[in-house]
């Protein structure tokens, strides 16, 4: 995480207003400029993403929807697949916090831009292999946060994004959807937790569970993750 | 860092740091990007090592104008290595990559270190 991350996640709205006002300035012209690189596009997504992750709600509101136009113009444009990656995650982050009666207006979007990257033929391939897995992060969210009760489709889309785990290719991003899924389970978010998922559910973690005890050294649990994970099987 | 606890590691930072931040002032002086990317990666480290705001406001101000400074310093860099481009009188395709690994690796050195 960058510094500007850790110090929004901890310190919140004490350094939101400077980190807006002094740090975040210079990285949105570059995302107006013409000629900025994929590296520079993909710093300056980063940090808005940690403000709208880790910001006060109050921040979230006042960036989200500059910031929703921004990812979605480049998660459908860019060729470049790390700029793509991390506009992906931006949106799903939007997912996770947003209202839902707001994201309704753009599911079927953020979602159809995710299938797209999940199906890609090359999906798997090491050269997409880290998008991919950011696709399903952000296709879970959506599924855990943007459900509707009693609605086949996000039925659907919650069975999909479990099938699809779990993630072994981004460490970063497997041990963080790993993690928001098992906080969910403890939680008892109740979309997640109805008996037709519970079948699926033990699956998946039992999937994770051998995932993470035959091959440690892919770490797709962190400490913490493992913490959660014994908790739930316990 | 050998600390037991966080908190040691908040004493340390709150202790250490402004020192730090304080003996890098001249090196934005005299534009020196790689020694401020030793020291935001030091403040990296640092912040990684914490799970609670036991940093004291005051540091994590400095921290937060160190980390302007950074920015402002990495734009000007790279500004200047465009507008030298700019002022060549022959541009063929060597000054034209040379340019591009310059602006490339100011890129990396004073502002993607902002990343790790």
């Amino acid at each position: 995480m960058i510094i500007s991350g850790i110090l929004l996640k901890l310190y919140k709205e004490k350094v939101e207003e400077f980190i807006v006002a002094k740090i975040a300035t210079s990285y949105y012209k570059l995302l107006q400029k013409k000629g900025s690189t994929s590296d520079e596009i993909c710093f300056a997504l980063c940090l808005f993403t940690d403000i709208l992750d880790n910001g006060s709600q109050q921040m979230f509101m006042k960036c989200t929807n500059e910031m929703l136009k921004t990812y979605i113009n480049y998660a459908e444009s860019t060729q470049d697949l790390g700029v793509m990656q991390t506009a992906i995650f931006g949106l799903g982050v939007i997912a996770k916090r947003m209202d839902r009666q707001t994201f309704s207006q753009l599911k079927d979007g953020v979602i159809n831009l995710c299938r797209g990257i999940i199906q890609n033929p090359a999906a798997k391939s090491e050269e997409r292999a880290l998008l991919t897995d950011n696709a399903i992060g952000a296709m879970g969210k959506i599924a855990l946060f943007q459900y509707q009760m009693n609605d086949k489709f996000s039925q659907d889309l919650l069975m999909q994004f479990l099938q699809m785990l779990p993630l072994k290719n981004d460490v970063e991003e497997a041990q963080d959807v790993h993690k928001m899924l098992l906080s969910q389970i403890l939680s008892h978010n109740e979309f997640l937790c109805q008996k037709e998922m519970e079948g699926l559910l033990i699956n998946v973690l039992n999937a994770i569970k051998a995932e993470d005890s035959n091959n440690p050294e892919s770490e797709i649990l962190d400490q913490q993750g493992r913490d959660l994970l014994r908790q739930i099987l316990a | 860092m050998c600390c037991s606890n966080e908190q040691q590691v908040a004493e340390i930072i709150n202790n250490l740091l402004p020192i730090i931040l304080e003996e890098i002032e001249p090196y934005f002086k005299i534009r020196n990007d790689i020694e401020v990317s030793v020291i935001l990666k030091l403040v990296q480290r640092c912040l990684d090592l914490l799970k609670s705001p036991l940093v004291s406001l005051e540091v994590v101000n400095r921290i937060l104008l160190f980390l302007e400074k950074s920015i402002n310093l990495c734009d000007l860099l790279k500004k200047q290595i465009l507008d030298d481009f700019d002022n060549l009188d022959e541009v063929d395709e060597d000054k034209e990559a040379e340019m591009q690994e310059d602006y490339n690796y100011t890129n990396e050195m004073a502002r993607s270190k902002l990343f790790l």
